[in-house]
């Protein structure tokens, strides 16, 4: 069975595929002709001069790398080391006391209608906030004020 | 008279120049395997302008991964033609096309014989027409291919262990059909 399936093959193998055409033959000479490789090696140069700068190329390579190594581990160690160096005067101030006040200016209602016709009451708040911060270590007082309206719109119970 | 090997100044300005030894290196690998290439893509198209088409396209395609300009292997190429096959089939518009064209195109013969065996090729290729695609291009492969089963694997996708069963199966029923001229 094995020797007779070799047989076959054998005989299959000699009939050969049929010879491409000429024309096909001569475009695919042309494809050697016209188009090479994207990644084909170029020519090898043999000056002494460009090999050593060449080889140069990759020790400047390597040493940049090694000095924005050095820069970023300075960096990382900077800011602890100079924590502990720094005087009270750079420190931020902080606001440790803040004091917030409401103080109550005048309350009056007012009334409107609304398209409908249903009357609406607005009871009216004018307020002052003030706002003192305070910062013994440094001396420093902030005050602020601002005024402040409120509105609350209230409907009147009808029956 | 000694003659005398002068030296060649191929690589002008940079520019790369074929070496002749490289040029006919090339000529033989086309000379040796293009009719092999036709004759999987002639299995793969439906016509024959689409088959020389995928010949060159994928000797093109596959020669362009060689970094080093040599010829590119075997199995990448069929691979590559069956792949571009696939691709063509499923535009619509070629594929209309092409039975257009494969109504009108006369038949091309798959293998070349004498006159004596012309009757022969003639059988093998009816047979190998009756023959289940995915048993064919197997043994297209490796018949005339010359692949081996791990390259047919490769080139078709499939695990090594169905490209031998695929092979055997249809390498019986090609010998069942072909019997009269092969007894």
């Amino acid at each position: 069975m094995e020797k007779e399936q070799e047989r076959f093959e054998s005989d299959l193998r000699r009939i050969a595929p049929a010879p491409a055409p000429a024309d096909l033959m001569e475009r695919l000479r042309a494809v050697r002709n016209f188009s090479q490789p994207a990644s084909r090696p170029e020519p090898r140069r043999s000056s002494g001069m460009i090999d050593f700068f060449l080889g140069l190329r990759w020790v400047m390579a390597a040493t940049s790398v090694v000095v924005a190594a050095i820069l970023f581990v300075r960096m990382e160690t900077r800011p602890a080391a100079e924590a502990r160096k720094s005087s009270p005067a750079t420190v931020p101030i902080k606001a440790n006391a803040v004091q917030v006040d409401h103080a109550l200016v005048s309350s009056f209602d007012a009334v409107a209608q609304l398209p409908d016709g249903e009357p609406v009451r607005f009871l009216c708040r004018k307020w002052i906030d003030d706002v003192v911060m305070r910062d013994p270590s440094h001396g420093v007082v902030i005050e602020h004020s601002s005024p402040r309206l409120e509105v609350i719109p209230v409907r009147f119970e009808t029956y | 008279m000694t003659p005398v090997t002068l030296p060649r100044q191929d690589r002008v300005n940079g520019g790369w120049q074929h070496e002749p030894d490289e040029t006919s290196e090339w000529d033989q690998w086309l000379a040796q395997h293009a009719p092999k290439l036709l004759l999987f893509a002639r299995q793969q198209a439906r016509c024959e302008a689409d088959a020389c088409d995928l010949v060159q396209d994928a000797v093109v395609e596959s020669w362009r991964l060689q970094s080093n300009g040599s010829p590119p292997p075997l199995g990448l190429v069929f691979a590559t033609i069956r792949r571009r096959a696939i691709d063509l089939a499923r535009r619509e518009d070629r594929r209309l096309n092409r039975e257009k064209a494969a109504h009108q195109a006369v038949p091309q013969d798959w293998f070349d014989s004498g006159v004596e065996d012309r009757e022969r090729a003639r059988l093998v290729q009816n047979a190998m027409r009756n023959l289940p695609e995915i048993q064919r291009e197997v043994i297209t492969l490796k018949v005339w291919g010359g692949l081996t089963f791990a390259e047919i694997a490769e080139a078709l996708e499939i695990p090594a262990n169905t490209a031998a069963s695929r092979y055997r199966y249809g390498l019986e029923q090609l010998h069942k059909l072909t019997k009269e001229v092969f007894a």
